[in-house]
């Protein structure tokens, strides 16, 4: 009896699966994980992975949430690729993502820092650009990528 | 700790874990001999700081043009950079004779961490736009960090500024505390920009400005 009850309660206990990292879900911070992890996406669909290994596509670009670092009115996401850079021996690309209430300031990646205050990636002529690519390659893009367009509306 | 002493040690750093065990075995000035200051260099590891000098004064003076930033916050085109440059450095943990220094084993508990561009150019990488990291390898390595203190736009419009010099960027920190295998952390790495920066085990061991060690 003392055993059943022991698994009842293990199995109660057992937290639901969900689609956002424990962090991000404890600061309720789902809208601007999503935000991030889709701002990153497009980065190297307009940057065509310039910076990254030759062989590396959208569609095998898997981006890891990595980091959570919260201050009093901003915080840092990091996201990694866990792929090797060409002509650099190491592993794990960080993506680091600065907000600032609860806006994305910059995103700093090999050592540089892209600034959003001036020039947003979602602005009207790279917003076009950025449909025109995800329409065209619609289907061989990562799974979470195409998921997440069509949830903002970038395939109607 | 830099350490000068009358052997001409200039660029000799010292990192000491015991600070405890070092103060008490300080001595007065008029018992400072030789061989006292090796007593106490000897508590922990030396740094011979004189090629991460060598390797920021290279980053200052080379100048190469960025093919993915086009201007700088003055319009100007195409933007000039300073690259990174990393070096490996070499470790003498038997006796050694150097010219400038002697260690013998009996004696030293540390090895000593000798950074040098200049005896062996074949171990510099970067030099080209770009980061070189941190290379968490089964040697000590350094690199230098550019100061870059203007804005650049890269070609879409991006405003595109650099981390702070000063300290490890982001990817240096994940690079140190990466712990696969057949990559031993058993040897600190070091930054230089206007300061030295040892980093440790994905910690930073010590950092003090350059300016400290100049005479």
């Amino acid at each position: 009896m003392i055993l059943f009850f022991s698994i009842v309660i293990i199995t109660c206990r057992k937290p639901r699966e969900s689609q956002y990292p424990f962090l991000i879900s404890s600061y309720n911070l789902q809208e601007q994980f999503d935000e991030g992890k889709f701002l990153i996406y497009c980065w190297h669909l307009l940057e065509e992975n310039s910076i990254l290994s030759d062989s590396i596509t959208t569609s095998n670009l898997e981006i890891e949430f990595d980091t959570l670092i919260v201050d009093s009115s901003s915080y840092v996401m990091t996201f990694v690729w866990d792929g090797k850079v060409k002509n650099y021996p190491e592993e794990g690309v960080l993506h680091k993502l600065f907000y600032k209430e609860d806006k994305i300031e910059y995103l700093e990646l090999l050592g540089y820092q892209y600034h959003f205050s001036e020039r947003s990636i979602f602005d009207k002529d790279l917003t076009k650009e950025l449909i025109k690519i995800l329409k065209n390659n619609r289907g061989n893009l990562n799974p979470w990528l195409e998921m997440e367009a069509q949830k903002k509306g970038f395939y109607n | 700790m830099g350490c000068s002493g009358r052997i001409h040690l200039e660029n000799a750093v010292v990192i000491i874990d015991n600070v405890e065990e070092f103060e008490s075995n300080l001595v007065s000035p008029i018992r400072r001999t030789d061989e006292r200051i090796q007593e106490l260099r000897d508590l922990g590891e030396t740094y011979e700081t004189g090629g991460l000098d060598d390797l920021y004064s290279l980053t200052e003076s080379t100048q190469i043009t960025s093919k993915s930033l086009t201007t700088d916050s003055q319009g100007r085109y195409p933007a000039k950079l300073h690259p990174e440059f990393a070096v490996d450095a070499t470790v003498e943990t038997t006796p050694l004779e150097r010219s400038i220094f002697t260690v013998t084993s009996s004696k030293a508990k540390g090895p000593v961490i000798s950074y040098s561009i200049t005896e062996n150019e074949g171990n510099l990488r970067g030099g080209s736009e770009g980061s070189v990291f941190l290379y968490t390898g089964s040697r000590p390595t350094a690199h230098s960090h550019p100061t870059h203190p203007k804005k650049y736009y890269n070609k879409r419009g991006f405003g595109t500024t650099f981390p702070n010099p000063d300290i490890a960027s982001g990817q240096d920190e994940r690079n140190a505390r990466s712990s696969r295998a057949g990559y031993g952390r058993q040897y600190r790495d070091a930054i230089v920009s206007k300061n030295y920066y040892i980093f440790y085990d994905g910690k930073t061991e010590a950092r003090f400005s350059r300016s400290f060690l100049k005479k």
